[in-house]
């Protein structure tokens, strides 16, 4: 039933849809029709699979190195607090990073003021000789 | 007299055609609408351009070589980067240079939604098939639904040639189009309460595994699909010179100059290529129609795959389902025209770095599936 479905619905779109390039039989189509089936089920689903091994994989990996990470100040002696998550709004994170900018931003004027002049090194170069300039050559023809 | 009688014979006016005239009012309006709507100017002027440059009309095959299509001839020479697929994966290179995976390290399942995006280019894999196209053919027209010029183009080299130009215009067309073609069925398939739901802000993702992720993706990729090793090895490395954090410089040329000059190179060659002598068909017109379909498709699958992963999460985890659209690898597009709507809804919903992760992940999911394509049908040799 389903194929005599297929075959009728295919059927009328190969009528009424210009001819492709090649000219291949109905029977073609139809091994075709089924083999693409089946690889678009195998298809997707490897799809989804890679990703999804790739998901669990990156889940881990950042579990494993919060854990090393752990374990690696526990050696050093670092103790471990516990913190709270602070809920804190849109507005203060703004004000906060705001504050951060223009505190940073005024110790770049400072900087600026002392530290930014800067003595430009003149090596010499026949190209801005002033042997060479053309108006030593005016003044010369002058005298 | 007869020089100039000679001369006019081969000049434009005497060998022009209706159809050079069409093409030729279709690569204004790409370049139209890349500088008066912005829609994608960065592909659209160099393909459009290139449209006008392939079509205008001379005698053919008089030892000129000026035809993309006449061997020998520089835009021949050029065009061989898009026949042998070299332009592509270097194009992914300078996408994995500029690309921040954090979003999609910080919350690894929005990666399923890159997946689902991929039913797209199954689907209408099957319907160009059963529109009497060739199992190549479907396929190359089908991966059209990924939403990836580089990766249309890389496998139509592939399988079928003598496509690429319509497939390569029908998917930077429809990725350029984007802000017209996804937020009509966003919203078909979303409600309001739906569209207002506000993601938990996503974690801070350590360097390492940023430095991690490239080496691991590549591996497990291209392990399951081989034939995406060119477009993922390069994606990967791309990433890894960005993130490695000692080879700013390389990132740089391949995020900047390397990606310019090829984009360049390749949008101009594919909107050459479609000379009008050898493009209009109704072949291409249908795989233009299909494309749309593809596209329209892909876009479905992500939301609707957004809605069914809601059903298993609660509360802070629920994902806003408009996030599935951007599944499609139109890297930043997509994205940015689902914030939009998310704006458009609530001025305070941000959802531009929530919806960077399907996004790229659709990128390597649309690759996976341009390999799987590739290995089947370069095996079984139809």
């Amino acid at each position: 039933m389903i194929n005599e479905t297929y075959n009728l619905i295919s059927g009328l779109l190969m009528q009424s849809t210009p001819q492709p390039i090649t000219s291949i039989t109905f029977d073609l189509q139809n091994q075709w029709m089924d083999e693409a089936f089946g690889m678009s089920i195998v298809g997707m689903l490897v799809v989804f699979v890679a990703l999804i091994i790739l998901a669990v994989i990156i889940f881990n990996i950042s579990k494993v190195l919060a854990y090393m990470q752990k374990k690696r100040l526990k050696t050093q002696g670092v103790v471990e607090t516990e913190t709270k998550d602070i809920a804190v709004s849109g507005e203060i994170n703004a004000a906060i990073a705001m504050a951060l900018s223009l505190y940073f931003g005024e110790i770049h004027d400072d900087e600026a003021v002392v530290l930014t002049i800067k003595r430009a090194p003149r090596p010499y170069s026949p190209w801005s000789s002033k042997i060479f300039s053309l108006r030593d050559i005016y003044n010369n023809y002058r005298i | 007299m007869e020089g100039i009688m000679h001369f006019m014979e081969l000049s434009g006016f005497a060998n022009v055609t209706w159809g050079h005239l069409i093409m030729i009012m279709v690569g204004l309006i790409f370049i139209y609408l890349a500088i008066t709507k912005d829609y994608e100017p960065l592909l659209l002027v160099p393909i459009g351009f290139g449209i006008l440059i392939g079509n205008i009309p001379f005698m053919e095959n008089m030892g000129m070589q000026i035809g993309i299509y006449e061997d020998g001839s520089v835009m021949n020479m050029l065009y061989y980067g898009v026949l042998k697929g070299l332009y592509p994966p270097l194009i992914f290179l300078g996408i994995g240079a500029m690309t921040d995976f954090s979003t999609l390290l910080s919350n690894p399942r929005l990666m399923l939604l890159g997946a689902a995006a991929q039913i797209g280019i199954f689907l209408t894999f099957m319907t160009a098939l059963a529109l009497g196209f060739t199992l190549n053919q479907a396929a190359s027209i089908g991966i059209i639904g990924g939403a990836d010029g580089p990766t249309a183009i890389f496998l139509s080299s592939r399988l079928a040639p003598e496509l690429i130009g319509a497939i390569a215009i029908a998917a930077y067309s429809y990725m350029a189009l984007v802000p017209v073609i996804q937020p009509p069925i966003i919203k078909l398939l979303t409600s309001k309460e739906e569209r207002l739901i506000k993601m938990k802000p996503p974690r801070a993702v350590s360097k390492t595994e940023k430095m991690i992720f490239p080496i691991v993706g590549l591996l497990l990729t291209t392990f399951i699909s081989p034939g995406a090793l060119p477009l993922l090895g390069m994606l990967f490395f791309g990433n890894l010179l960005k993130e490695s954090g000692v080879t700013k410089r390389l990132a740089d040329t391949a995020s900047k100059q390397l990606i310019d000059i090829v984009t360049i190179l390749l949008g101009v060659t594919v909107g050459a290529s479609t000379q009008a002598t050898t493009f209009l068909t109704p072949q291409s017109v249908l795989i233009f129609g299909l494309g749309a379909v593809s596209f329209m498709v892909a876009t479905a699958g992500g939301v609707l795959f957004a809605k069914f992963m809601n059903l298993f999460l609660k509360g802070d985890d629920k994902i806003n389902p408009m996030i599935g659209a951007a599944g499609v690898s139109a890297v930043p597009d997509s994205a940015r025209v689902v914030h939009q709507l998310g704006q458009n809804e609530d001025k305070t919903n941000y959802l531009l770095m929530h919806a960077m992760a399907p996004n790229v992940s659709g990128v390597i999911g649309s690759a996976v599936a341009a390999g799987i394509l590739l290995s089947y049908l370069m095996k079984v040799g139809w």
